[in-house]
């Protein structure tokens, strides 16, 4: 490995050899113990410090945003939970309507029809049958 | 029980509809997720991309395939991939404020040096694209190699190296301009 291999590296991967690909590491070793490779990899080392930098997150933020999960979770369960009861309902809605249709229409039938009655339909008969025999009578 | 064995684990249990170990896998690694999503997407957005990655793993914790890689390799994915969904461009302002660690340094000057560095890191990496952003924190922040990290944006080691470089490259000059600006001043 040359220096300038060895810089474009540091270049890429930082200021730790040791993190470098596996197959440049043997030869990138022998050059980090040399005055030059050394001052390369110190010089991307300083980059490595400041991208390392982690930002401070409190505990009480972490906390929040936990049980701002847990919370979601509870609204996620109870819609997931009414929209299970409205899928089981939904098939039984067509037939359970047509069912209470027919049967309105049914009562409704039976409600309006002159022959409801029994007693209205012994005196249709005989008034049917009063106006047979008059009929007859004049003839 | 080691960190990644516990962490199979609780996604064992989770997967089952375990509430505890979810809540115990969340106070594990919360911190660290807030800090990641905080440097990709800024602060104002970072705790609702939490939220929502947490949710994710909850709801597809069955998927998870420890043979795989690690969980938290698993988390940062999500996490990434929400990350690049989420608006494009964070505020300059709210990443250079994600950087704004108080420092333990004495000297008010080094301090003041310091705080300046931060802060032309946290403008270059504002303006990096979001994919060599993550190249960086995964890398740099996180401590994954560069196969893992390839992973977890989902490209091949090669890509990795030469995005990975690529914003190295663009960082080191960003941070070099004032020194850059000062030597020509003289």
């Amino acid at each position: 490995m040359t220096l300038e291999e060895f810089q474009k590296l540091a270049n890429i991967w930082g200021g730790d050899s040791g993190r470098w690909p596996d197959s440049t590491r043997a030869s990138a070793g022998e050059l980090a113990r040399t005055v030059r490779g050394a001052a390369i990899l110190r010089e991307a080392e300083e980059l490595d410090r400041m991208l390392a930098e982690r930002p401070a997150v409190s505990e009480e933020r972490a906390r929040q945003t936990a049980r701002a999960v847990v919370m979601r979770l509870a609204v996620q369960s109870a819609q997931r939970s009414s929209a299970n009861w409205e899928r089981r309902l939904i098939p039984w809605l067509v037939p359970a309507s047509l069912i209470c249709s027919g049967l309105a229409g049914s009562a409704l039938a039976m409600m309006l029809s002159p022959h409801r009655n029994p007693e209205h339909a012994v005196l249709q008969m005989v008034l049917e049958c009063g106006s047979y025999a008059a009929r007859l009578t004049c003839q | 029980m080691a960190g990644n064995e516990l962490d199979e684990a609780l996604m064992a249990l989770i997967a089952g509809g375990d509430q505890r170990a979810f809540r115990s896998l969340m106070e594990k690694h919360m911190a660290r997720a807030i800090g990641f999503t905080e440097r990709m997407v800024g602060r104002a957005d970072a705790d609702d991309i939490v939220q929502e990655a947490f949710l994710r793993v909850w709801a597809r914790a069955a998927l998870f395939d420890p043979g795989a890689g690690k969980f938290t390799n698993w988390l940062f994915r999500i996490l990434v991939n929400l990350a690049i969904d989420s608006k494009r461009r964070p505020g300059g302002a709210d990443l250079e404020e994600a950087l704004e660690i108080p420092s333990p340094e004495p000297n008010a000057i080094q301090n003041l040096i310091a705080g300046e560095e931060r802060r032309s890191v946290a403008i270059a990496m504002n303006r990096l694209p979001e994919r060599q952003r993550a190249a960086i924190l995964l890398f740099h922040m996180e401590g994954l190699n560069g196969r893992e990290a390839a992973q977890v944006i989902g490209i091949s080691e090669k890509a990795f190296e030469s995005l990975l470089g690529r914003a190295r490259n663009a960082l080191k000059q960003e941070v070099e301009k004032p020194h850059a600006a000062a030597r020509s001043e003289k």
